[in-house]
């Protein structure tokens, strides 16, 4: 019954084209300080999570295996923990036997500057600072090994 | 129909009112109001209550206290999430179409009542009612944890009840009508009415902690406290840190010897410290008092 005028622009989407990442650094969920800057020249997965969100936590495991057998190429998976509270985020991670470095982001301010829309959404950067890719929805281990560990082994 | 000529009146009421300054929750609520919500289709970023428009509204603030302008602010959210995210008004600007849509509105709603109502005048002293239902509704909000609840939870007409429930039956998919009756039922006592409409308004935006709250509490004021604990347990599952939530289900079950009723409360403190109600909880958690009873009794 409200008067909504939704008059859509024309729906154009980001650019594909590879960006600079924005800064992604604060406190993670054992109080430690993360900084996306301080892994210039890995290759980064950064990924938007919850503990509330059932595909989050499927995607888990994918990301922390993919950890395992990337990390010495030059691999680090950073998570944005959305609006969560760190000791349930981290009870979640425990339950999951994962070991993810999540910067906490509780208002979720940090999650708009990277344009994220929901979760899980997960963002691929390159040792230069550069996103390659944005994948909304969980991630699946043929992208690990059809999208992450080419930009890994390339390199 | 008369409701859509009382938001009709509202609207072109607004839009002729004298000019002021709008406050930095105005001009926030303004930009937001031109943003789409990108994750609730069909919603705006001013009124989604998905965790990523509420942190759009945050980040519109910041950027406005920041003194970007509004232009600015939508600019640099098109970088990062396309065009699409802008809500842009025609060739002619959306000041044209707040005019023009309350005026095609009201005449509509004229319209119709002239048809039904051929020759009767007390058709027309509908739309003085409507105009304070209108008022009621142009200022509406939810209680949201700030510590001062709005003005209009101490202002509402009960004389609207039966133009809101005709509105209603018109519409039963309106979220704001069932939301606004159920406001009104609850200031004539009729709590468990009331508590219906939120249970529907609920079902209807489940995603909305404010609403699930609001309908827990009137769940509480009519005696049903499981039915109103379930409720805010909902509210909780939709947002963790909702501070009222917290604290209601938190004082229901302490007050019950449920002694997962003190971990809600120590919940409550630690996201809202400085609520108007922390200083009494922190009492009650450290023995020095014995608070009222969430009905109310003592």
């Amino acid at each position: 019954m409200l008067v909504t005028l939704l008059l859509v622009a024309c729906a154009q989407q980001p650019s594909d084209d590879p960006r600079q990442a924005p800064d992604l650094s604060g406190e993670g969920l054992n109080g430690e300080h993360i900084d996306l800057a301080e892994h210039r020249g890995s290759v980064v997965i950064v990924a938007a999570w919850a503990s509330w969100c059932t595909t989050c936590r499927a995607e888990l495991p994918v990301l922390s295996d993919a950890q395992d057998r990337l990390g010495p190429d030059g691999l680090q998976v950073i998570g944005i923990n959305l609006r969560d509270r760190a000791e349930v985020a981290l009870t979640a991670l425990e339950q999951d036997d994962i070991d993810l470095p999540s910067i906490l982001d509780q208002d979720g301010t940090i999650s708009v500057h990277w344009g994220v829309r929901g979760v899980p959404t997960t963002f691929l950067v390159d040792r230069e600072g550069m996103v390659l890719e944005v994948t909304h929805g969980q991630v699946t281990e043929d992208w690990i090994e059809d999208v992450v560990a080419p930009a890994v082994r390339d390199d | 129909m008369v409701i859509v000529g009382c938001f009709a009146v509202a609207g072109l009421w607004a839009s002729i009112a004298p000019v002021s300054t709008p406050s930095m929750q105005e001009q926030t609520r303004a930009v937001a109001q031109t943003l789409r919500c990108p994750t609730c289709i069909g919603e705006d970023v001013a009124d989604s209550a998905s965790p990523i428009a509420q942190a759009m509204r945050l980040v519109v603030a910041e950027q406005l206290a920041e003194g970007r302008s509004g232009d600015e602010v939508r600019a640099w959210f098109a970088d990062r999430y396309g065009d699409d995210v802008l809500l842009d008004p025609p060739r002619r600007g959306a000041g044209w179409l707040l005019w023009l849509a309350p005026l095609a509105l009201l005449g509509m709603a004229a319209a119709t009542l002239t048809r039904r109502h051929v020759g009767n005048r007390r058709a027309l002293a509908v739309i003085v009612p409507c105009a304070v239902v209108a008022a009621l509704i142009a200022v509406w909000a939810f209680p949201t944890g700030h510590d001062h609840p709005p003005a209009v939870e101490t202002v509402t007409d009960t004389s609207a009840i039966p133009v809101l429930v005709a509105a209603v039956a018109q519409s039963p998919g309106s979220a704001e009508l069932r939301i606004a009756l159920a406001r009104n039922l609850e200031t004539d006592e009729q709590l468990e009415e009331a508590a219906d409409h939120y249970g529907a308004a609920v079902r209807l935006r489940p995603m909305d902690a404010d609403l699930r709250y609001r309908h827990a509490f009137s769940l509480l004021r009519a005696g049903e406290q499981e039915v109103a604990e379930n409720a805010l347990e909902g509210a909780l599952d939709v947002e963790s840190e909702h501070a009222p939530s917290l604290l209601l289900l938190g004082t229901i079950r302490q007050y019950d010897g449920d002694q997962s009723g003190e971990e809600l409360l120590r919940q409550f403190l630690e996201v809202a410290p400085d609520h108007r109600n922390a200083q009494e909880v922190r009492d009650w958690l450290e023995g020095r008092s014995v608070p009222v009873s969430p009905g109310g009794e003592q």
